[in-house]
Formats: structure tokens, sequence, C-alpha cells
């Protein structure tokens, strides 16, 4: 089972840089389970630009699956903030699958414990849900509803974010939305007022009802 | 995908599976499916003879145990299979992991086989690579196809995982020369020598990046005229061209516009020097389409479609 090791720590030297760096100076080259040629492949390769570029090409395809499940919490953080934090996850938690999903909400975790910033919450909880939503699930598996507080006026924070615009002195307003996927997309109970962020149109509601003009496919 | 459309293609029979890729009817064009070309898809339809789809973005992947573990995205599923009442559709798998030494995606072969008994293609492939791992305490996805190393270990690890996808799925398996950024030292093989080593024992055919050359030429000094002349062409199905673009210090296999002149060189050289081939595809990433532009994507499907007409009869004459 060499050839295992060696895979494993190949994957190690690609989505870990502190154990690059390190094997790069030689200082934590890779001993156990590997055959003499599988150590000197791996120490030769250690500090080869290539493999540090191969890992780069590893984060931007995670940052890209973000990116894409993500834009509104990448809006309100900024692009460069936002790569930053993807940056700092990549190095925490290796690639577990192809799949946008899952990389996304472990993202969110990852945010949640590293970041604090006005808004960030509420509009991670808002994306979180809609990635549970609208996931595919297993034959029989629940799809529960997704609740989503708002202390600040979504009508005003999401189209901003979803324009692309950083949101400055956004109303206080609770709100509690309850998402739900329906047979023509993800609908949103709510309180209060909401609007869409895609299309900034209003749709008054009352506590309770039923609203479906807040909505993304 | 509908169970019940007509197949465009060929149903090969157990005499054409798996090894005899000369019985292999020549398809021509191929384009490279990406959600973003489907209008182009629908609207020009005619510059492309068939359509080559990873078949791994067709569905999301539910993880081990989940079942079923792979469920379809409609919305492409059915845009697949309209196409396939027109045109043949070519998967090109990016899920096996057939060079991961723990193992490799065995159920991702089963899910290949599903989809041959709903739409028999003339073909399948993969790539020489790995992207699995094992990992502490999940198992490792590196989301990139990791080159192998070119030794007597991976070649026996990688035939008999060939012979069991061949045993699996009647139809024909290609396996895609990878790209690299890095090298193994110390090979036994070189990476022709590895392939034609494959392909001596399996009977797989090749699907010959042309693009993957290049940009192993370009980062790693692979010099692509003798790697052809030491490649075993008459195993070659299937060509790939791409473009590629320049990023710190590196030449990046990024499929992210028009095919560099030293691939269409290369597809010039090689096109009259493979009997059994079947398509060239362009492949390029959805996202660089609009920089591209559908005129820019004609002109790519134009020019391949010239070489192959201008080749083709040097080819089958020889």
């Amino acid at each position: 089972m060499t050839q295992a090791n060696f895979q494993r720590v190949l994957g190690r030297l690609v989505t870990d840089r502190d154990f690059r760096a390190r094997a790069s100076l030689g200082a934590a080259g890779p001993r156990r389970g590997l055959s003499a040629i599988e150590r000197r492949r791996l120490m030769a390769i250690a500090a080869a630009p290539g493999l540090a570029l191969t890992a780069r090409l590893i984060d931007s395809f995670r940052l890209g699956k973000l990116i894409t499940l993500l834009p509104l919490t990448r809006a309100l953080l900024g692009p460069v903030r936002f790569a930053a934090e993807a940056e700092a996850y990549c190095a925490k938690v290796p690639p577990v699958s192809f799949y946008l999903a899952d990389e996304a909400l472990a993202f969110c975790d990852h945010l949640k414990a590293a970041c604090r910033r006005p808004y960030l919450a509420e509009v991670m909880s808002y994306e979180r849900a809609m990635i549970e939503l609208k996931r595919p699930r297993p034959d029989g598996a629940a799809r529960p509803s997704q609740r989503v507080v708002f202390e600040h006026d979504p009508a005003v924070l999401l189209p901003l974010l979803a324009r692309g615009e950083r949101p400055r002195a956004v109303p206080r307003r609770r709100h509690v939305a309850i998402g739900f996927l329906g047979t023509d997309g993800v609908d949103w109970r709510i309180e209060g007022a909401f609007s869409s962020p895609r299309s900034g149109e209003v749709a008054e509601g009352r506590r309770g009802r039923r609203l479906r003009a807040f909505r993304r496919s | 995908m509908r169970s019940g459309s007509r197949p465009a293609v060929r149903t090969p029979t157990p005499a054409s599976a798996g090894r005899d890729l000369t019985r292999l009817q020549p398809l021509g064009i191929g384009l490279g499916y990406q959600a973003q070309l489907r209008d182009y898809i629908r609207t020009r339809h005619d510059r492309f003879d068939f359509l080559e789809v990873v078949p791994d973005i067709l569905w999301t992947d539910l993880g081990r145990g989940a079942r079923p573990r792979y469920r379809d995205i409609a919305q492409d599923v059915a845009f697949i299979g309209e196409v396939a009442r027109t045109k043949p559709v070519i998967p090109h798998s990016i899920g096996l992991s057939i060079g991961s030494a723990h193992r490799y995606e065995r159920e991702h072969v089963e899910q290949m086989a599903r989809w041959f008994e709903r739409l028999p293609f003339a073909w399948h492939s993969d790539h020489l690579a790995f992207h699995l791992t094992e990992g502490s305490p999940q198992e490792i996805n590196l989301n990139l196809t990791m080159p192998v190393t070119f030794d007597r270990e991976t070649l026996d690890l990688v035939t008999r995982r060939i012979l069991d996808v061949q045993r699996r799925i009647a139809a024909p398996f290609l396996i895609e020369n990878n790209v690299a950024y890095f090298e193994y030292p110390e090979s036994t093989f070189d990476e022709a020598g590895f392939l034609n080593a494959l392909t001596a024992a399996t009977g797989c055919g090749l699907l010959l990046d042309l693009h993957n050359l290049h940009t192993n030429a370009r980062n790693l000094g692979v010099d692509p005229l003798a790697f052809l002349d030491r490649l075993d062409l008459a195993s070659v199905v299937e060509i790939h061209v791409a473009g590629g673009l320049e990023f710190d210090g590196f030449y990046l296999d990024a499929h992210s516009g028009a095919s560099p002149e030293p691939v269409w060189t290369l597809l010039e050289e090689v096109l009259p020097r493979c009997p059994n081939l079947c398509g060239v595809v362009f492949e390029l990433f959805g996202s660089w389409f609009d920089e591209l532009g559908a005129e820019g994507l004609d002109r790519q499907l134009g020019r391949m479609r010239d070489l192959w007409a201008r080749h083709r009869a040097q080819a089958l004459a020889a």
C-alpha cells in the first residue's frame, strides 16, 4: 500500500500549505509507509513551482464554487476579503467533493467562526438556506423548510447586494422568513414587506402570508 | 435523458465492445457541452457532428452510501436527451479516479453502465489521472486530475481498472493523456511508452489531448513531435483541441478560448497518422464563451472541419 501512502502525501502537499512549505525545505520530509523511490519523488517535487501552481489551481477551483453559490456573501465582504477567507478556509479544510453545495456550506461554517461584519450573519443564513432548499437529496429524505432571521430590512439589504453594492446604514427591521421549495423554485413565507433582490419588485404582505415575490431560481 | 428516445449512434455489439477500435464509425467534429453553449448548440448545430459531454456535470453525487447516489440535474439531462435525438452524444468522464491507489470510483462505472442503457454511446473515456486520496478523517477529492507515476505498479493498477470498466460497459473505453505542471523523477516509462503499454495490455483506445500535450511541452519541456512519434497512433480514437492562457510563468490548460497555432500544427501532423480516429473535439469552458463568441467558436470548428476533410482521406488510404 505504499502507493496509496504516496498519493496521500502528494494530496497533502497540494492542499496543506504549511506542510508543503516544510517539505520543500526538507524539514518535514515524509518518511513512513513510503518506498525509497517514492520518498525521493516527493522530496524532488515538494519545492517545484509546478506543485505550488497545482495547489493554487485546486484552491481556485474551490473559490469558483464558493463564488457561484454565495454571491451575496461575496458582495458583502468584497472580492478581496472573500478570496482571503476562501484561502484561509482552503488551507484549513481539505476538499472532499467536486460538488458545490457541500463546499459552500462548509465555507459558511468557516466564515461564521472567522468573520464578524454587519449583516454577514443574516446574508449568509439566507444563502445557506437557499443551498439547503435546492440541493439534491436521496430518495425519501426530508427537505425541511428553512428559517432565516433578518435583523435588517431584507427588502433594502438583499437588492443592494444583488446589484453588487455594499450596504450602509440599512434600517434595523426584524423579519423572520421561512423558505421552502415549491413546484416552481424557492418560495418564502415572510413577515412584513419584502422584495426580490433580482427585480427589486416589492411585494407587500402580512404576517404569515405566503408570498411569491421573493424568489431566486 | 429520455429512455424512449431513439439513439442517434449505433449501439455497439458485444463483439465490438472494449477492444476492437477498428469497427468504430468516424463521427467527425465534436463540441464539448457546457450549459452556456446551449443556445449555440441549438442554433448552430450544423457546425459540429457530435456532442461530447462530461457526464459528471449532469448529475449531483450525493456521496458514498446515498441511494441513489447520483441525482440527475433535470435541465441538463433533458437538454442532452434532446440533442441525442439528432446527434451522437459521447461521454467524457472526470469521475473515475482510475489511478487512485486505494480505490477507484467503481460506482461511477455502474452509473455509466446505466447511462449506456439509456443512451447507447459509441465510446466513452476518462483521464489517466487520480483525484481521490486517503485522508483523515475523510477521503480527499483533490478536484483536479493529478498525474500518475509512470511505473510498473501504476501500469498494473490502471490495467486492472480498465479491464474492469471494459467488462462492465459494452462500449470501447478511451484513456486521455493528462496535463501536469510537475514531473515525477525516476520514471520507468516515458508518457508515450506508458500509454502504449496500457493500450497493449487492455486494448483500450486513446483520447489524445493535443492541448494537454502542448501544455506539457510549454511547462515541462516535453517534445510533442517525439511524443507523437513514440505513441501508438493506431489506438487514437479521439482528439481534443482547446486553448489556454499564461499565468504566473506557466501556460495553463484553461480551455479559455481559441486553440493556439502549435496545437493546430500538431493536429495537422497527427490527423493523417491515426487510422482509427473517429472524432476531433473542441473544448471550451462555458465561462469563456462570451469572450470567444459564437463567430469565434464557428471559426474553431470550421478550421477543425477543414483539416478533418483534408486529412481523413489520406489517413484512410494509408
